[in-house]
């Protein structure tokens, strides 16, 4: 059996070929470094100070605790209020901003109204409320990975589940969940999405999550389907049968990590579609409820600025955020595909 | 005749300025300036305001005037719920349709009566029976003579409850009877006087052949295609694109100018801007506030702009404002409506998101009118007072989890808002910021308009900002802040004030206009002290028009587009070799 993804001995040759490919390789390394930006999100922008010691009084890590007597402050009235010689001292985050901070309290010191561009304080410049680019791309990185992990776990579940018992058992149980697969796929999930967020007034990302976890679940049924139709005819599943396992160790021994492999390059293309959506229906103002950060959010604010007056900054970092997210999935499903494929040499 | 005296004042004054001005940069012996230099906004272009130039001259007839708008209507038939409000009722008002009287932009800012379609009119000592004299020799564009039995089939549409006219019904819902006792005479009487009933009645029907109002009222054909006694007649209408007039050279009055008339409809805003630029509108209107500021910048690729157009900043008769849920019992509290409204940074918001653009008012009365009294005074941003403010309605912070609660219920409560609303969302969020760092926590809802308005009309929200507007500096409050009207009326924050209810009664039925300035001055007082709504500001039009056209001003009644004429294009200079 050549595709056991989960067998102890082929894991190490699908890495050995996965890392053969050095566009791969690098994509998986820009993923990590978008899970660690998203995981420390808070140490990379926030409007709280790291740590600080001010006025004789010391916080740790207020950027994720959010004490009730800095509820006022910012790292830059914090800044202020800063006292050296007292032996005060501040941790800032990379970018001294929040993604919600509007107008960063500096609008007095500014001319003219935000957008405001690329500059010291903030390196991508801000949104049209003044809120930091930065700020607002990482935070927002949250929503983004989120939906794309929460939906596509979720889809991968559903299809796996029926395509195994519809593989395995056959019979009526495959006629009906077949025949839901394709009335599912009729199914335009964006105009499903967009009438479902029409309706609830959820003011969470779950409505997204659930609907494409609820309509995008039929590639990977039918994969598995397909999977374990071929499978069950094999010597090993035959064999293990003549011993007396039952159909649930069957099920869940042999056939699920066989089944794995083309699962997970599906689920990795998935999981690209998936932030793809979230950002168009964040674009149609139909995504994360505001004033939450997304990227579609900040592109759809980049409509407004595209010529008088223009502001690349809120087109050009979102879309290279969005790209470069759905790029490296894609690079890394292509890539898993690959090392998958027995065909290909060891 | 064509004196506008408030404008035309306007107008000498950028004529000045920009006189002025020429004189100071163009010393005798300074050298001179280089062509761009030249084409430096001046104070006038900068303020919005129409040169001097753009009233003067001979008109000459001929030509087309191409105007931007957003929104595409439902329909052109202006007696209909749906097709009532809305941009095109602007651009069918006294082009297409014409009502019996209209409003006299030359006595800006009280636009009074001036008759159109009426010739005269007698209204009885008691106020309560209006009798009209109608212009003879009047035809609409079908070639049918207009007579009383016109605006009696007019009346009869409206006044039938099983057509879609409740808007325009509610202007006649005292109307005793009406009747057309000879061709040319039609007579109202009123079961009780109103002040503005008569105003109402002649300014707000437009007049519509009776041949055409026959049938279902929903699918009438003048609903796409209008048919009206006005000095330019419909001509085509090809959905989401155009709309086309033409001048009616039957009509009863001076002839339009103009040949013809071209609405295009552009919604999206950047696309309008770009075509815009490349000169496609003679009249470009709904200008962003963002762009509106771009092009002012000392910037070549502005040239356009400053070449080509002359802009026009008019402060309408329109308020914004957001709106407390008297029916939420934390909005009860009058202490509680004037801390929210104390955390409000206008001046931030003036600066960020209205760019200096939008006049801050206080008063649901036009700026410009008696109604309004100067002497009411913004409540200032003081974040500290508004603080202790809340706390003296009893919101404190006893659970120690930063909001603010009184007897066990956190300070916490939902901001309805249009998605479509630029500067909303651009304000709910320093809005939430704001009230947070005070202990209050704000959600933001989402609302398409449609479901949005339904909210409204059923009281279904915490927080709501709408709009009021009227085209009339002549208003009737009646309507929005009378305790009567919680219930099916326009008062949706539930407001109820025994006072004001008085005011309002008593302004109905005062006829001398100084005596009810008096008592809206009153209103006006009232319902900011009871901070009813946190009266935001007065919202302009940013309109452009290309530097040819003449005879165009602004006035509460939009443009007098019978006035307007193009001047000739400059035959081209042959360029020296």
């Amino acid at each position: 059996m050549t595709g056991a993804f989960l067998a102890p001995s082929s894991r190490g040759r699908v890495w050995r070929r996965f890392r053969k490919r050095w566009l791969s390789l690098g994509a998986l390394g820009l993923l990590g470094l978008l899970f660690a930006a998203a995981a420390l999100a808070d140490e990379l922008a926030s409007d709280k100070p790291i740590a600080a010691r001010v006025g004789g009084h010391t916080w740790w890590l207020p950027n994720l605790t959010r004490p009730l007597e800095l509820r006022a402050d910012t790292v830059q009235t914090l800044r202020a209020r800063l006292n050296r010689d007292q032996g005060d001292w501040m941790v800032e985050p990379l970018v001294p901003f929040g993604p919600y901070q509007t107008y960063s309290g500096q609008s007095a010191e500014r001319p003219s109204a935000p957008p405001w561009g690329p500059d010291s304080d903030h390196p991508l410049g801000t949104d049209e409320v003044g809120r930091d680019v930065f700020a607002r791309l990482v935070h927002g990185a949250r929503a983004s990975l989120t939906v794309g992990f929460v939906a596509v776990g979720l889809y991968v579940l559903i299809g796996l589940l029926l395509g195994l018992l519809a593989g395995y058992y056959g019979g009526v149980l495959d006629a009906v969940v077949s025949r839901v697969t394709e009335i599912t796929m009729t199914f335009p999930t964006m105009f499903f999405i967009l009438a479902v967020m029409g309706l609830v007034h959820v003011k969470t990302l779950v409505p997204i999550m659930l609907v494409i976890g609820l309509t995008r679940w039929t590639d990977v049924c039918r994969l598995v389907r397909a999977e374990v139709l071929r499978l069950k005819t094999l010597e090993f599943v035959q064999a293990s049968r003549a011993i007396g396992a039952s159909d649930l160790r069957i099920l869940a021994r042999h056939l699920v990590p066989n089944a794995m492999g083309p699962v997970l390059v599906a689920a990795t293309f998935g999981i690209a579609g998936a932030i793809l959506i979230e950002s168009s229906l964040s674009f149609l103002g139909f995504g994360v409820p505001p004033p939450a950060p997304s990227w579609g959010e900040l592109l759809s604010q980049a409509n407004r600025y595209l010529t008088h007056p223009g502001a690349w900054w809120l087109t050009v970092y979102p879309g290279l955020a969005i790209f470069a997210t759905v790029t490296a999935f894609n690079l890394v499903g292509e890539g898993l595909r690959d090392a998958l494929d027995p065909r290909q040499g060891a | 005749m064509r004196s506008h005296p408030t404008v035309a004042a306007l107008a000498v004054v950028a004529a000045l300025a920009a006189g002025g001005g020429c004189k100071d940069k163009k010393p005798a012996l300074a050298p001179a300036p280089e062509p761009q230099k030249a084409l430096r906004p001046t104070e006038a272009w900068l303020r919005g305001e129409l040169p001097r130039e753009a009233n003067e001259g001979v008109p000459v007839p001929g030509g087309t005037l191409t105007v931007r708008v957003q929104t595409e209507p439902t329909g052109l038939n202006r007696l209909h719920d749906q097709m009532i409000e809305g941009t095109m009722a602007k651009y069918t008002t006294g082009t297409v349709y014409e009502t019996l009287a209209e409003l006299d932009r030359s006595t800006h800012p009280r636009y009074e009566l001036k008759p159109l379609l009426a010739e005269s009119w007698d209204l009885s000592g008691d106020h309560l029976t209006h009798t009209v004299h109608l212009r003879h020799g009047v035809k609409f564009h079908d070639g049918e003579a207009f007579t009383s039995a016109d605006v009696k089939a007019v009346l009869d549409v409206v006044m039938n409850p099983k057509n879609l006219t409740t808007s325009l019904r509610s202007y006649f819902l005292d109307l005793e009877k009406y009747e057309a006792p000879d061709p040319f005479t039609v007579v109202l009487h009123w079961k009780k006087p109103y002040f503005l009933s008569f105003r109402n009645f002649v300014t707000a029907l437009p007049m519509m052949p009776a041949s055409a109002l026959k049938g279902d009222f929903n699918t009438l054909p003048i609903n796409r295609a209008p048919i009206g006694t006005g000095p330019f007649k419909f001509v085509n209408w090809e959905a989401n694109k155009a709309i086309v007039f033409a001048r009616n050279d039957d009509y009863w009055g001076p002839k339009a100018f103009l040949d013809g008339l071209v609405v295009r409809i552009v919604k999206d805003h950047t696309v309008a801007t770009q075509m815009w630029e490349r000169g496609e509108f003679d009249l470009m209107t709904v200008i962003q506030p963002g762009v509106w500021r771009a092009i002012e910048a000392a910037d070549p690729k502005n040239d356009w702009a400053i070449a080509g157009y002359n802009r026009i900043y008019f402060p309408e008769n329109i308020y914004s404002w957001i709106g407390w849920n008297e029916e939420r019992p934390m909005f009860k509290d009058r202490r509680v409506r004037t801390a929210l409204a104390m955390l409000f940074p206008y001046e931030q918001v003036a600066k960020n998101i209205d760019m200096n653009l939008e006049l801050p008012t206080t008063c649901p009365y036009y700026r410009e009118s008696a109604s309004c009294d100067p002497a009411v005074a913004r409540l200032p941003y003081d974040p500290p007072a508004a603080r202790r403010l809340l706390a003296e309605a009893g919101w404190k912070d006893s659970n120690g989890d930063g909001v603010l609660d009184k007897d066990g219920v956190p300070f916490k409560f939902v901001f309805l808002v249009n998605p479509h609303s630029v500067k909303m969302a651009k304000l709910v969020p320093l809005l939430q910021e704001e009230y947070r760092k005070a202990g209050v926590e704000l959600d933001i809802e989402k609302a398409e308009t449609a479901v949005y308005m339904e909210r409204m009309r059923s009281h279904d929200f915490d927080v709501a900002t709408l709009l009021w507007s009227s085209q009339d500096p002549q208003q009737d409050q009646f309507q929005v802040f009378h305790s009567s009207q919680a219930a099916g009326g326009s008062n949706y924050v539930s407001y109820k004030s025994e006072e004001v209810d008085r005011l309002l009664e008593q302004i109905r039925v005062e006829f001398e206009a100084d005596a009810r300035a008096q008592l809206e001055r009153r209103v006006h007082r009232l319902v900011y002290q009871d901070q009813v709504y946190d009266f935001m500001t007065n919202r302009p039009s940013l309109d452009a028009v290309k530097k040819r056209v003449r005879g165009l001003s602004p006035s509460l009644a939009w443009y007098d587009l019978r006035k307007v004429w193009l001047a000739p294009e400059p035959a081209p200079v042959p360029a020296p070799q």
